[in-house]
This record gives C-alpha cells, sequence and structure tokens, in this order.
C-alpha cells in the first residue's frame, strides 16, 4: 500500500480546481491499477498563503502519518522551504501547479518533483511570437492577480528580448467591479500604428477583458498575444454563444482536440464521469502516472526517494500533452507547447506546425537559469 | 510558531545579508564577534543602531564563558555561526534548545575547512555553493540543512563569488528561519563521508605561481582567487616579489624555444604579455607591487623588458 498526503489548495477564481485535480489523479490511477493499491490522506492548505500552516502539516503527513510521498498542490515558491524536510526523511515532494510562476533557485532537490503545465515556457513562446510582429511595439496589459507570477515576465522578457517594444503598460484593478482597459483605448486611439497586444489575465479577469476587448477591436484592427488560461476552454462557455472575438494567438502546453491516444482516454474519461477536460484535472491525471512509477518502484523494494525520483527522468510518459518527461536537472516536469489560434465564438485551433519539440524546455531553461534574472511582484495568495 | 532567538557568532562581512535577513523578522537575540575585529564592530554597530540587539565583544581566552552567559542572558533558542573562528565546544553547543547551525559558505563534505570559496577557486571547481549544517563536535562534520550551489564563472574572483555566496546565505537564512520557526524538528541529512576532504588555510607555495608547471588557465584562476583579500597571486620577476592580480589569456604563442614566464612584450602599446607552459600568451591586465596597484605594462618603468623571466 503506497500512501499519499494531499495537500491542496481552495480557490475563489478556479472553485473546483482540488476536486478537479483530485478527480483526475483518481482516475488515471484506476486506469495504471493502482488505485486500490493507494491510501490518501488529505488535508487542505486555504489559499496556500499560510507556509506555517503549509510545513506544519508536511511535517505532520511525514512523521505521524507516515506517508511515503506528499502531493502539494502549492506555489513553486513553497518548495524550497519543505526540501529539507523531505530530503531528510527520504520522502518525495510532488509539488503541483500551472507554472506561472518558477522558483528563484532552479537546483534540482533530490527528492523534489515540481510538476507543472510550464506555462512560463509557454508566454515565453507567444512573447517571442509577437516580437515578429512587423510593427514591433505592444501594449501590455494584465490583471494585477496575473502580474504577481513570473509568466507575465516570461512574457513581456522574451518579446523585448526578440525585438519587441513596450508602448504602454496597463494592469488591471484586482476588484472586478473597479475593471477597465479604457486607458488603453484612449491610447490605441491616439496610436493608429500600435496594434499588437500582450494580454495576461485568468477566470473572471479574462472574461471581462475580452468582452472589453472584443468592442474595441471592432473599431481597431488588433493581435492579442495571450497567456494559456486565456485560452481555457471554460472562456467559451462563460463568455456565451453570441460572443466573437478575432485574431488570438498564444501557446498552451494542451487542447481537447490533440488527437493523440492518450488525449483521446483522458476526454473520453472524463466525459464518462459527466466532467468537462480542464488544466486541473490534466494535471491530476499526469500526476498519476508519476505516482504510479512511484508504486511500482517501491513494490519492488526501491525506497530510496532519490533513486526513484532519478530513475523517473529516464521515462517518457504517456501524457494527454503528447508526452511529457522529467528534465534531470532541475526535476521539472516538461512537455510540448502548443500555438493556437482563437476566433470568432472563441474556437481554438491549433497551428498545423506546431513547436513541440523538447528544445522549447532547453530554450527556456537556459533563458531562465542562465539570465538568472526576473521580476514579478509577489501575490500574497495562490488562487484568490 | 516556535520562538526563535538567535546568537549570531561572525567575523567576516560575507555574513551580514544573513544577519540582516534574522534582524528583519526580529529573531536575533545578540551578536557575538572577536574582540579583535575592528572591521566587523563598525559594521555591525551601524547595522544594529536603534534594534535593540547587543553586540558581544568575545576573546579567545574567555569565549566559553563569555558564549554561556550569553545564551542564558539574552534568552538564545539557537546559535548560528557565520563564519566565526573560535571553537563551540560540545558543553556550549547544547545550551540552546535548537543547538548550533553552522553557515558553510562552500559545499559540503567536499570541501570542509576555513577558507572554501578560496579551496574551491584553487582546486578549478565548476561549482561553489552554501551549506548550511547542525553542529557537531568535528569541523563541518554536522548533519546538512540544506545546500544551494552556484556556478564557478570564468572571470569569477575571491571578491566576486564572495558577494554571490553572501547574497545566496540571505536566501537560506529566511528559509532556515521558517524551518525553525515552524518544525518540531531540524531535518538534516548526514554527510558522506567517503566524499569528505578537509582543506587548511592555503600557505605561500599554493598561492605562487609555478610557471613550470601551471597552464595560463590555471594562473588566470590563481590570480581571481587571491583577488582582492590577498592582493594577487605571487609571482617573482628579476628577484622582484609582485602580485598578479588580473590576467587573461589572449592567443597563442607561435615563438618557440622559449621557457615558461618569458615576457613576450612590456610596454605601452602591447602591454604586460608572457608565454606560459602550455604555449598561451597571458597579458597581465593588473599587478600589486609595494609601491601600490599598477596596469602591467607600467613594469616597463621599473626596468622589465621582454626576454626577462618569471619564476
Amino acid at each position: 500500500m503506497l500512501r499519499i498526503g494531499t495537500l491542496l489548495p481552495r480557490s475563489t477564481l478556479f472553485p473546483a480546481l482540488a476536486v478537479d485535480f483530485l478527480n483526475g489523479l483518481k482516475d488515471n490511477l484506476k486506469r495504471q491499477d493502482v488505485f486500490e493499491q493507494v491510501k490518501f490522506v488529505t488535508d487542505n492548505i486555504g489559499f496556500g498563503t499560510n507556509e506555517q500552516d503549509i510545513y506544519s502539516k508536511a511535517e505532520k503527513l511525514l512523521l505521524e502519518e507516515d506517508v511515503d510521498m506528499v502531493i502539494a498542490f502549492a506555489d513553486a515558491r513553497i518548495t524550497e522551504m519543505l526540501q529539507p524536510l523531505f530530503t531528510a526523511n527520504n520522502k518525495i515532494l510532488l509539488v503541483v501547479n500551472l507554472g506561472a510562476n518558477f522558483p528563484d533557485s532552479w537546483q534540482a532537490a533530490p527528492t523534489t518533483i515540481q510538476h507543472t503545465l510550464n506555462f512560463c515556457m509557454q508566454t515565453a513562446l507567444t512573447g517571442k511570437l509577437a516580437a515578429a510582429e512587423e510593427n514591433k511595439q505592444a501594449v501590455n496589459v494584465l490583471s494585477y492577480y496575473d502580474g504577481g507570477y513570473r509568466q507575465c515576465f516570461c512574457m513581456l522578457n522574451q518579446h523585448q528580448a526578440n525585438g519587441g517594444i513596450p508602448a504602454y503598460n496597463h494592469v488591471t484593478h484586482i476588484n472586478i467591479n473597479e475593471f477597465t482597459i479604457e486607458p488603453v483605448a484612449v491610447f490605441l486611439e491616439q496610436h493608429a500604428e500600435v496594434n499588437t497586444l500582450l494580454c495576461l489575465f485568468s477566470g473572471d479577469q479574462a472574461e471581462r477583458f475580452y468582452q472589453h476587448i472584443a468592442l474595441l477591436q471592432q473599431k481597431i484592427n488588433l493581435t492579442l498575444y495571450v497567456a494559456p488560461m486565456m485560452l481555457d476552454i471554460a472562456l467559451k462557455k462563460n463568455l456565451g454563444p453570441d460572443f466573437t472575438i478575432d485574431k488570438v494567438k498564444g501557446y498552451i502546453p494542451w487542447h481537447t482536440s490533440l488527437t493523440n491516444t492518450s488525449n483521446s482516454l483522458f476526454i473520453d474519461n472524463c466525459k464518462v464521469n459527466g466532467r468537462q477536460a480542464n488544466y486541473f484535472s490534466l494535471l491530476g491525471w499526469d500526476t498519476a502516472f508519476i505516482v504510479t512509477e512511484v508504486y511500482r518502484q517501491i513494490i519492488t523494494g526501491n525506497n530510496n526517494a532519490t533513486v526513484i525520483v532519478q530513475s523517473l527522468s529516464k521515462i517518457v510518459f504517456d501524457s494527454p500533452r503528447g508526452w511529457m518527461k522529467i528534465d534531470p536537472t532541475t526535476n521539472y516536469t516538461y512537455g510540448p507547447a502548443y500555438l493556437a489560434t482563437c476566433s470568432g465564438n472563441m474556437n481554438i485551433t491549433l497551428d498545423k506546425e506546431n513547436e513541440t519539440e523538447e528544445s522549447s524546455w532547453e530554450t527556456f531553461k537556459q533563458q531562465a537559469v542562465l539570465n538568472g534574472e526576473s521580476s514579478s511582484w509577489r501575490n500574497t495568495y495562490l488562487c484568490i | 510558531m516556535n520562538d526563535v532567538k538567535a546568537l549570531i557568532l561572525c567575523n567576516n562581512p560575507i555574513a551580514i545579508p544573513g544577519i540582516k535577513e534574522f534582524l528583519f523578522y526580529g529573531k536575533v537575540a545578540a551578536i557575538g564577534i572577536p574582540k579583535r575585529n575592528k572591521e566587523m564592530q563598525h559594521i555591525l554597530l551601524q547595522l544594529l543602531e536603534g534594534t535593540n540587539v547587543p553586540l558581544i565583544y568575545l576573546t579567545k581566552q574567555d569565549y566559553k564563558l563569555e558564549l554561556t552567559k550569553a545564551i542564558e542572558e539574552y534568552g538564545a533558542t539557537v546559535g548560528l555561526l557565520m563564519t566565526f573562528p573560535f571553537i563551540i565546544t560540545t558543553d556550549i553547543l547544547q545550551l540552546p534548545a535548537k543547538g548550533f547551525i553552522n553557515f558553510h559558505y562552500g559545499l559540503l563534505p567536499q570541501c570542509r575547512g576555513p577558507q572554501p570559496i578560496l579551496w574551491h577557486l584553487l582546486k578549478n571547481d565548476n561549482e561553489a555553493g552554501i551549506t548550511i549544517h547542525k553542529v557537531d563536535k568535528g569541523i563541518d562534520t554536522g548533519e546538512i540543512i540544506m545546500q544551494e550551489k552556484i556556478s564557478i564563472e570564468n572571470n569569477d574572483t575571491y571578491g566576486t563569488l564572495q558577494s554571490k555566496l553572501a547574497f545566496l546565505a540571505a536566501k537560506q537564512a529566511a528559509n532556515l528561519l521558517k524551518i525553525l520557526s515552524f518544525g518540531t524538528v531540524i531535518p538534516g541529512v548526514p554527510q558522506d563521508e567517503l566524499k569528505a576532504a578537509y582543506y587548511k588555510m592555503p600557505g605561500a607555495k599554493e598561492l605562487t605561481i609555478s610557471w613550470d608547471t601551471m597552464t595560463a588557465a590555471e594562473i588566470v584562476r590563481l590570480a581571481n582567487a587571491c583577488n582582492p583579500w590577498n592582493k594577487g597571486a605571487g609571482a617573482t620577476v628579476e628577484g622582484w616579489l609582485i602580485g598578479i592580480t588580473e590576467a587573461e589569456i589572449i592567443g597563442d604563442c607561435m615563438t618557440a624555444g622559449l621557457a615558461p614566464g618569458t615576457i613576450i612584450y612590456c610596454n605601452s602599446k602591447d602591454g604586460l604579455v608572457v608565454k606560459t607552459t602550455d604555449n598561451k600568451l597571458l597579458n597581465i591586465n593588473i599587478i600589486y607591487t609595494n609601491e601600490g596597484f599598477f596596469s602591467g605594462k607600467r613594469l616597463e618603468n621599473f626596468g622589465i623588458k621582454p626576454g626577462m623571466l618569471f619564476n
């Protein structure tokens, strides 16, 4: 029996986050035929802001519940605090999030795996893509919430590193009732030569942004380069059947329309259970692949967490993303980046010539690790 | 949350960023330094102004008694060593509830001893780092709590590497403070004794260039390792001892039959260029003499000419 501790957050922005993640995890564990061999000990960490709470609960799971591994759906920044605890206890820590942040240090801890959807890599690619526009000037527009993540830095940095020029910056208010892009509209009306926008929004802020920008797009020819959460499939439903938008582009880690077998299984499984596949259930689904491998190693007598984690980097996991690997120098999971375009009623199509090579991750890692520089303001919350 | 009150013992400005982290959160009971260290005294008196954190001056004769007293008087729950030169004996180790923790500005277990930054450079290591470990009765032998590595760049000097590690230590200090505050136990991993190595203070021989055996890259690394604290790597020309503070490889030496250490150029146009044992041209940019720091080409004014030999 594999004992797994889970530390899950709650989120106002994505209320079903923890449930979707757990469902994805459990469903795929059943598919892998190991669900019955796993015992979950679950605890919640609120909004994931209280470091003392997270540390105490992780320590309790290790020392009192004697779990074999802990899955923490939490920000990358808590990892450095928890690593020594897990290394000393020879236990695996699997930190899961969307990958919208990255830590100050990329150094791999021997028993820690960072499982993400590489949002920072996706936004870096999107920023680079936007820089290929004929007019290098762009308006950067983002929510206060999204600006607290380093995916914002990645997009803007790669835009500028590839010749892009920031023409105007606008950050919307955290309070949805005070949301406005009026300053952006005024700027664009006064600067007809600027028609590129770099956009980072999530959840209801993304909806509100699309509603406003769609009206503006009727007057001004605009191309929107967007973060993965702005191509989230839930937006189509939330924006309604009458909503239309044009010329939206961005790299994403996964989409329901991917035709690989693993994705079909994943999508079908969600349908059978009356659920909509999304980024969070995908994270859970892929987590199950890692858990299954850990289980297989433990039942064969390998209880060395460091050795188990090292061995995982030799596996190509059959993810709905197309593939998923673990980078041995950082212990980060990574997968493809797909260029998506969105038009009409939030209809998303994947580009035929997609950048799905492993080189995307390597390039991103070199940029992030070697430059060693980044900036963001620090959110005092994980998911509001 | 645990009540953390640290007694911080230090002897080098490299400790300052780490100290600031603990000060920021109000977790310092007192700071102790060797009484003879006037530089640290000056820095810390400024830093501690208005904080109510006492600065304790320790002498080699009485430091054990003084530490025992300080731990009790200021209610220290943990001792933090950040480049402290005196040995903490077993009886003192046990006085704070959470024991003593050392900030070792090098990688353990492979680089134990008092000058890890210097030895990482002298050994031509690719990586240096900060290791935070529990203190036991040995020197740098306790369980490792956390470690972070950084790459050593080709142009890193002792000074630049020290600065990088000082700020890395500050980040790790923040993590350590969380562990001390939130945890019931301090996690630690025993050091792998098979990989352990102890390096004592280097002597003059190790800090002097051996022109017959050292490659150009090794000479550059030695000069960097001695910059700034030793003013440069030792070298002798015409019986005159100088320090080579900064040098760079500028190309290959095509002239055959010259001994390593032969001066190829010494003028204001070409600079001071020396042949090395691996047939490289080494441009010596900055030197130190008793008369001061100079650009290499200025040796021309002291009568140094092409054809003369460094040995």
